[in-house]
């Protein structure tokens, strides 16, 4: 069966047992609606308006689609193609985390660049094939549980700077897992609807700390919030490591030195205040960079600051699955979130049933607390979550 | 009059915009509002519009902080208000309806700057609905604002200080001292003129006062053409294709520009031979920008410090990319980028010229 034919089976099942599960977004009638159609050309049916949720469900359960998503924003007439006359009333305020973005020591166990041409693969990025001089490089990303941790956690530090900085409580907004490689964090609130793209911009540059200029803040203190606060609380937690710690997040050792070295005097700035550029001044400007670096990486959020910006933007729908894995679009709760195991918890399709499929070439993946492959050329028979796994990401077809 | 209000009628006078003023004018005119005001009996509210008008054009930003008014008539001058956004309606033009919106949001924040903070509190509150509250502790006599009036505001100010990442936030609260929530509220009273001029009312105007309006536009029309870009040597403004005549003329009314705008005008005004000072007086008229900070960022872009690359200003396709384009005319479609237009349209005009003679 061609691959296509077998994932759009699968996903009418789906569709047809679970579809009674996926709520409406709020105010559905003031939503734009785009679904991926599964054809060989993928192109987004866009414009699409409900009334309610029971005609959401009954379209998605006839029309089958890849990928399903609605805007962010609210229209007057959200099925109106031309966006001047959607009339634009506002947008929930969305944010991004995607492990893609996150630097991850597993990234070079798993992510591959490979020529289209030849079909060397190389593990680190390259844009020219360094085999046969090809541009035709493809990136290709892979996912594993270590990165989709990394995800999670950059997802609680962006709920703590939501809640502390801008006083969003975390019980006010929703926490999605996408499908694939992250989260999506939803602000709905009528205060901030209206906010225009340039001044989510700003939003987002906070959470990313762009722009920042040390001699703006106020002095390093772990007692405030904002900038200075936390920025005072990470070095904090820095200070505190052990040597051996301090290394192995990649700091020279002249600077685990250096901090060893003025660890009480650093804690006590932090904790009881002092004049500004104080710190800076104990550890020398050089050493200073360095620990700057590390604790403003770990202060800021890596967030993916077009999806926030852009006030027209199409988001998954909650409880319908992502085309290129297989896997749900899982709203959760906050506590539901740190059980949460994307691998274990997002699967659609019953795991007792087993299915052969025949897999080209595909890296190992830990799918319900089992690993599978690597396996190259071979017929394998996986248990259905796995299979659809590899065969949504193209690296497997069906066999017989 | 006003129990509930902090504002007394002098206040009314300074603050011709808030809601009190509004219930003010309202009190004073009765039914028929603003149409009363074509009564002859009103006819200093109407000189006192006019004059209103000419002053927001006739003085530079930088002295209104030190300007002194006479007030003769309270009556007048809160009635004048509303009557010179209407005249601003006719007067019909973008660039003198911006500077006016500017000279009046810039006349108040300064006289709010030098208030009791009560008042300043008042009106942020009653007029734009300001989240605002002084702050206690350690940081005394800071006011905090909530985020939304804060970037409703400070996202159109350029300068790094208003950036978000630099502010003191806690728990939805960004803190500000009285002269910046004065500067902010100098914004929002700014759009709020702004927008009551972009209100689509109709009122027909009497004839007197029409006519008078028609003699206020002569003296527009009559300062626009004396406003700097004629006196530029020869650099000739009417050779500028669209996108730079708008960023410029945005420049000229006080209009927040962003970054990289004002880097392509300045970019094109050096490659076409404009000089540093006028350049930076350009800037510095208008707006508040610092002029030893203006002047090191002109000779950066000319190449004369720093990297030493005297920079050109974006291609059309950037323009377009950063919004600027603003639509091109036929001379557009042939160039690529803005300096190729104002060669190709300067060489045609003194062509003309010539051959005029």
């Amino acid at each position: 069966m061609n691959p296509i034919d077998f994932i759009r089976e699968k996903f009418r099942l789906y569709y047809a047992e679970s579809v009674n599960e996926i709520k409406a977004p709020t105010f559905v009638e003031k939503r734009e609606f785009g679904f991926v159609p599964f054809r060989k050309e993928k192109t987004m049916i866009r414009h699409r308006g409900f009334e309610n949720q029971k005609k959401l469900q009954d379209f998605i359960k006839t029309f089958v689609p890849s990928d399903a998503y609605y805007s962010s924003a609210y229209y007057k007439n959200p099925s109106e193609e031309k966006m001047a006359e959607k009339g634009w009333l506002g947008a929930d305020l969305i944010f991004d985390i995607d492990c893609d973005h996150i630097q991850t020591p597993c990234k070079k166990e798993h992510d591959s660049w490979v020529c289209l041409d030849c079909g060397e693969v190389f593990s680190s990025p390259t844009k020219k094939c360094l085999n046969c001089g090809s541009e035709k490089v493809d990136e290709e990303k892979w996912i594993c549980e270590e990165c989709l941790d990394a995800a999670k956690k950059e997802v609680l530090k962006l709920l703590k700077i939501l809640e502390e900085d801008f006083g969003i409580s975390e019980k006010t907004v929703g926490i999605v897992f996408s499908g694939h490689r992250g989260y999506h964090v939803h602000v709905e609130n009528k205060d901030l609807v209206k906010l225009e793209a340039e001044e989510r911009k700003e939003i987002t540059d906070y959470i990313t700390g762009a722009g920042l200029k040390l001699n703006m803040l106020q002095n390093l203190d772990v007692s405030k919030t904002g900038w200075s606060g936390r920025l005072a609380k990470t070095l904090y937690d820095l200070c505190l490591k052990k040597p051996e710690e301090l290394a192995s997040i990649g700091l020279r050792e002249k600077t685990v030195k250096k901090i060893v070295e003025k660890r009480s005097q650093i804690l006590d700035l932090l904790v009881f205040g002092g004049e500004k550029g104080e710190v800076e001044k104990l550890l020398g400007k050089t050493v200073w960079r360095e620990v700057f670096e590390k604790a403003f990486r770990e202060a800021s959020v890596p967030i993916d600051t077009v999806v926030t910006t852009d006030i027209h933007r199409l988001i998954r729908l909650p409880k319908t699955l992502h085309g290129k894995t297989g896997f749900r679009v899982v709203p959760l709760s906050l506590e539901k979130l740190y059980e949460f195991n994307p691998l274990n918890d997002a699967l659609a399709f019953p795991s007792d049933e087993k299915i052969k499929v025949k897999v080209k070439n595909a890296k190992k993946i830990r799918i319900g607390g089992e690993t599978y492959g690597p396996y190259k050329d071979e017929v394998v028979g996986l248990p259905m979550p796995v299979a659809m796994f590899y065969v949504c990401r193209g690296k497997a077809t069906p066999a017989g | 009059m006003f129990k509930e209000s902090r504002l007394t009628t002098a206040d009314l006078v300074k603050y011709p915009f808030t809601v009190e003023a509004s219930s003010y004018v309202e009190k004073r005119l009765g039914r028929l509002g603003l149409e009363e005001l074509f009564n002859p009996n009103y006819e200093p509210v109407i000189e006192k519009a006019i004059l209103r008008i000419k002053r927001s054009v006739l003085t530079p930003l930088k002295s209104i902080q030190t300007l002194k008014e006479k007030v003769d008539d309270v009556d007048v001058e809160i009635l004048s208000f509303p009557l010179a956004i209407i005249m601003m309606k006719v007067v019909d033009d973008p660039y003198f309806q911006r500077r006016f919106a500017l000279f009046e949001a810039k006349k108040a924040s300064s006289n709010l700057e030098n208030e009791d903070v009560e008042k300043l509190l008042e009106v942020a509150r009653k007029s734009f609905g300001w989240k605002i509250f002084k702050v206690d502790g350690s940081f005394s006599g800071m006011l905090k604002i909530r985020f939304t009036d804060y970037l409703r505001n400070a996202s159109k100010l350029r300068e790094d200080k208003w950036k978000l990442v630099n502010r003191y936030l806690e728990y939805g609260d960004v803190y500000v001292t009285k002269a910046e929530a004065a500067r902010l509220l100098e914004e929002e009273i700014r759009r709020h003129i702004q927008s009551k001029i972009d209100e689509k009312v109709v009122l027909e105007l009497p004839k007197p006062v029409l006519e008078k309006v028609e003699e206020l536009k002569e003296f527009l029309r009559k300062q626009k053409k004396s406003l700097p870009e004629e006196s530029f040597g020869r650099v000739d403004f009417k050779f500028f294709p669209p996108c730079i005549k708008n960023i410029y003329t945005d420049i000229l009314g006080g209009k927040n520009v962003s970054h990289i705008g004002r880097f392509t005008l300045t970019a094109f005004l050096i490659q076409i031979g404009m000089n540093i000072d006028d350049i930076v007086k350009l800037y510095t008229s208008a707006t508040d920008f610092d002029e030893r900070i203006t002047r090191y960022q002109v000779e950066h872009i000319a190449g004369l410090v720093g990297g030493r690359t005297r920079y050109k200003p974006l291609n059309c396709e950037s323009m377009q990319t950063h919004g600027l384009c603003v639509g091109r005319d036929e001379v557009c479609q042939k160039v690529k980028n803005p300096l190729a237009y104002y060669r190709r349209v300067a060489v045609r005009g003194k062509r003309v010229k010539h051959e005029s003679h």
